[in-house]
């Protein structure tokens, strides 16, 4: 696909445009709402934690009033302060609200660039070639799925993932202190790098001790706990608020890029039994499912490392991220596609280490995430900022019989076909470690 | 297959899944231990409060079964003990299995019979509610005094101010300046004042309007005073409004007062009630205006504002003159909304009953005294709820062959001529099996659809007598009784004939 090599710097700049072009008319129709009002409303002094789970309602001029209230942000307080610092500038601006989504999308933007730089980084630590390393830079980079999430879609989950990139290189070039400051801001952008937490101690506890290893787990947590409540208590916002809103995230019931969705299935086949189907879905064992799935991430990494020659290698420690992450995909009930992008990067840059003939890898990965996407929310529906009829359309298929049905079960397959994907991925990965020990 | 079930079979695998099982335990106590702590609470949202009682129960036994499933694996990994069911002869094994069934019936049934001994009591309490005329009224008219007669002495007390008549409700109530968008033309939208069926002036305000969809309207009336209204540390804002809902939850009403400060600023305070639940603030792009969204007022809802504190809070100044009154309704134009207020007045002192600030429409009180005094209102007509303890109890069970019948019996003597507008009774249910009896005659059982409590109105009798019943079905009592008598035989035979066959038939396990 990319013959030339020598086009590399073209290429990033075509990624980039491509992204500029779509970024600030397009946006996910709840996700990227939701951002829009909270900025607004932050910026006007709202509590961050006071929008919910109580509601803010459409504000005139910004965004669309496809829903007339949305819920806030269930994340620690850095994207909804970025949120109101754009809002802020985009307001001392004589200029149209598209700029203000486009400073929204900036960030993500930045973050994808970042991340970029970083695969560059680790494959050329992994196979000392450059040209291997500006290719999975750009199989990155112009990841379709990778500019849909964050210069369409609006979401931000390529800023943690280039801190949590940037984490794992220090780690190897031996700064642990600052992987854990970089881990730990990766987990106050968004709290799922905080999965990779006891990978980077079974790493330290094999390369130094395991003191160096408290440190570094102690470190990565103090930077989320100090930067939330340095806002808190400077806005005076109100800290059981912003813990509900944290832990709320656990109680999600199967959702999105999951088998688990089969829940939502079932409630609209048989929507008189909703409050059984609520009663299985939320049982502590489903709820806490994604528990034993990190647990047996961890347990493998362990044991590879035991097994392994090179315990401390990159290649080893990529192995137990994907480990975490895959073990983390497979059981939490509430997968949102963005989540994706955790694992896109690990596969491109451990795919020269493990990969076999038999071995699927990051292209089958995007493509079923992406094909997930669009059955879950057509892509006419982006572009609801232009016109809000674009999600009505959508809205009222989705939500009418039988089209909601067709939808339900389409979108069950497709998930249970990503998640036999990570399986396969996940055994593949296993057995071809097991060969080379 | 084959992988999948050797997997299954790996200690490590039964060590992993007993791990996350007792750790997701671990976490459940931790949350709950803490969000006993009062600023900790918030640590409930980890545990498993929300669960049904079959989850609970199903949960619980889990974690029961994960422990000995624990100290199963400990004692073959570490000490070598193995655990197996013996071959048993068909004698012993009927035998087993008929015990086994009985020993299941009688704790089944012992813990139905716990159940209906320790179903907490329904105790129902008896409500009247009627209306009161003042005895006195001094201060001015802004004080009334209500005396309440002495058989309702010490009775708790709900006052139901949606429901009682003001006079001298409204401070402004004049038509203003009139602004509108997205109405229907030929009047349909106004601002007038009207009577309530139950005889009290209101405001009401309707939008009616034009039929477009995802067009914000309104009707707004803005009422500029001729004298503008001295400002001081005790200036409140009463309100008692409703607003009707709207079918896309975008429905509001708002009050608006514009100021002078001190400093001879010009400042707004907007309090705006949305028909869906909000609560937030914010400020216009200069700083001039400050708005309030509190909560969703499709019911009656009451508020009270000190005027200088909540201008003061807001823009760091001190107001000297309110200059006008601004009232909106509005909603998306393909709404017809009403908003009514039954107070909207500006006073020099709050609402206070009887020496206490009122936060709600619906005010408690316990009556120490037969008195009560309100102030910073003219009150014409008071609706008050007495809640009345029964003065008689009684409580047996019922034994049958399927069933215990726990009953219990409770008696009102309303001696007092009472001239009640409604009469109600409320209890909590404590099962579904629950039959009720008001007066002799079974209460329809619709009203269990109520999952805390029943409203039943009752006609005007001096003597009000509920029976409650609760049903427990024990249906494996027979069971019990039949099933005993076949082991016993076969544990007295096998006792006198045979020390082996006895053995096999009560040792079925072994170590």
């Amino acid at each position: 696909m990319y013959k030339h090599l020598d086009k590399f710097w073209a290429l990033i700049l075509l990624g980039l445009i491509v992204r500029l072009a779509l970024c600030f008319w397009t946006g996910h129709p709840w996700d990227f709402e939701v951002f829009i009002r909270v900025g607004y409303y932050v910026a006007k002094g709202s509590s961050l934690f006071g929008i919910y789970p109580a509601e803010s309602y459409y504000n005139e001029g910004l965004g669309q009033p496809i829903f007339p209230y949305v819920t806030g942000l269930g994340y620690l307080p850095a994207w909804g302060l970025y949120t109101a610092l754009v809002y802020k500038i985009y307001s001392l601006l004589p200029v149209s609200p598209f700029f203000y989504y486009f400073l929204l999308k900036l960030a993500p933007m930045l973050g994808d660039l970042a991340s970029t730089q970083l695969i560059y980084s680790l494959t050329r630590i992994v196979t000392g070639k450059v040209e291997k390393a500006r290719l999975n830079a750009l199989t990155f980079f112009l990841c379709p799925f990778i500019i849909l999430v964050s210069a369409v879609w609006g979401m931000f989950d390529s800023i943690p993932l280039a801190f949590t990139l940037a984490s794992v290189l220090l780690l190897l070039v031996d700064k642990p202190f600052l992987s854990g400051l970089c881990l730990g801001m990766g987990i106050y952008i968004k709290v799922v790098p905080i999965i990779y937490l006891p990978i980077h101690m079974l790493y330290l506890s094999s390369k130094r001790d395991f003191r160096e290893a408290l440190i570094h787990l102690l470190t990565t947590l103090l930077v989320p706990f100090i930067l939330t409540m340095v806002p808190l208590v400077y806005f005076g916002w109100e800290t059981s608020k912003a813990a509900i809103t944290i832990f709320s995230q656990t109680q999600r019931t199967g959702e999105v890029l999951t088998y688990w969705n089969i829940s939502a299935l079932l409630n609209d086949l048989f929507p008189f039994s909703s409050g059984m189907l609520n009663e299985v879905f939320s049982f502590p064992l489903v709820r806490y499912f994604w528990v034993l799935g990190l647990i047996v991430g961890y347990l493998l990494y362990h044991k590879l490392q035991k097994s392994s020659s090179e315990p401390q290698s990159l290649s080893l420690l990529l192995s137990g991220y994907l480990f975490a992450t895959i073990g983390f995909l497979l059981t939490r009930t509430f997968i949102p596609e963005q989540f994706v992008l955790y694992l896109t990067p690990l596969l491109i840059v451990q795919a020269e280490g493990w990969r076999s003939e038999k071995s699927l890898g990051w292209m089958h990965v995007w493509v079923s995430a992406l094909t997930f996407t669009f059955i879950n929310l057509y892509p006419f529906a982006f572009a609801y900022l232009i016109n809000p009829e674009f999600w009505c359309t959508f809205s009222y298929l989705a939500s009418t019989k039988p089209y909601s049905s067709v939808r339900y079960f389409a979108r069950f397959i497709t998930a249970v076909l990503f998640d036999l994907l990570l399986v396969k991925i996940l055994y593949g990965m296993v057995r071809s470690r097991e060969e080379s020990a | 297959m084959k992988k999948v079930l050797n997997l299954l079979r790996d200690k490590k695998v039964h060590y992993v899944v007993i791990v996350w099982i007792l750790l997701i335990n671990v976490v459940e106590i931790i949350a709950e231990l803490l969000a006993n702590i009062e600023l900790l609470h918030f640590f409930e949202l980890l545990g498993f409060g929300y669960l049904s009682t079959t989850s609970r129960i199903v949960w619980d036994a889990l974690v029961a079964l994960t422990i000995i499933w624990l100290v199963y694996r400990l004692a073959k990994d570490t000490f070598q003990i193995s655990l197996g069911i013996r071959q048993l002869s068909k004698r012993a094994l009927l035998t087993t299995i008929l015990l086994l069934i009985w020993t299941a019936s009688s704790i089944t049934a012992v813990l139905q019979l716990a159940q209906a001994i320790s179903l907490p009591p329904a105790s129902p309490q008896l409500e009247i509610s009627r209306y009161y005329a003042p005895c006195n009224t001094t201060d001015g008219g802004l004080a009334t005094y209500f005396t309440i007669n002495d058989a309702e002495q010490g009775a708790n007390v709900t006052l139901d101010l949606s429901k009682s008549v003001f006079s001298n409700a409204f401070s402004f109530y004049m038509i203003g300046e009139i602004s509108m968008l997205g109405v229907k033309d030929g009047g349909l939208s106004y601002f007038s004042l009207k009577d309530s069926q139950m005889g009290q002036k209101m405001i009401e305000m309707k939008f009616f309007g034009n039929g477009t969809d995802g067009l914000d309207g309104w009707f707004a009336n803005k009422i500029q005073l001729e004298e503008p209204l001295k400002v001081n540390g005790n200036t409140t804002l009463i309100l008692l409004l409703k607003l009707e809902p709207s079918l896309d939850n975008t429905a509001w009403t708002y009050i608006k007062l514009d100021f002078l400060s001190t400093d001879n600023k010009e400042y707004s305070l907007v309090w705006k009630f949305h028909d869906k639940p909000i609560n937030s603030m914010f400020y216009s792009a200069d700083n001039k205006m400050k708005m309030y969204l509190l909560g969703s007022s499709v019911e009656w809802t009451f508020f009270q504002f000190n005027l200088q504190n909540v201008f003061y809070t807001s823009f760091s100044n001190n107001p000297k003159l309110l200059n006008s009154i601004e009232y909106g309704v509005g909603a998306e134009a393909d709404n017809i909304i009403t908003a009514n207020f039954l107070l909207a007045k500006i006073e020099e002192h709050p609402l206070k009953v009887n020496g206490e600030l009122v936060e709600s429409v619906k005010p408690t009180l316990k009556l120490d005294n037969p008195g009560i005094l309100f102030e910073g209102a003219n009150v014409s007509r008071l609706y008050a709820t007495l809640t009345l303890k029964p003065c008689k109890k009684e409580k047996h069970f019922q034994q049958s062959l399927t069933k215990i019948l726990r009953l219990e019996k409770y008696e009102w003597s309303l001696s007092t001529p009472y001239q009640e507008v409604e009469k109600r009774i409320r209890f909590n249910f404590t099962n579904k099996s629950m039959r009720i009896f008001l007066n002799g005659g079974e209460v329809a059982s619709k009203t269990r659809v109520f999952e805390l409590s029943a409203y039943e109105s009752l006609a005007l009798q001096d003597e009000v007598i509920i029976t409650i019943v609760n049903e427990v079905d024990t249906y494996l009592m027979p069971i019990i009784s039949i099933l005993l008598i076949p082991p016993l035989i076969v544990c007295l035979r096998i006792t006198f004939k045979s020390k082996e066959r006895m053995e096999s038939a009560y040792a079925a396990f072994y170590f």
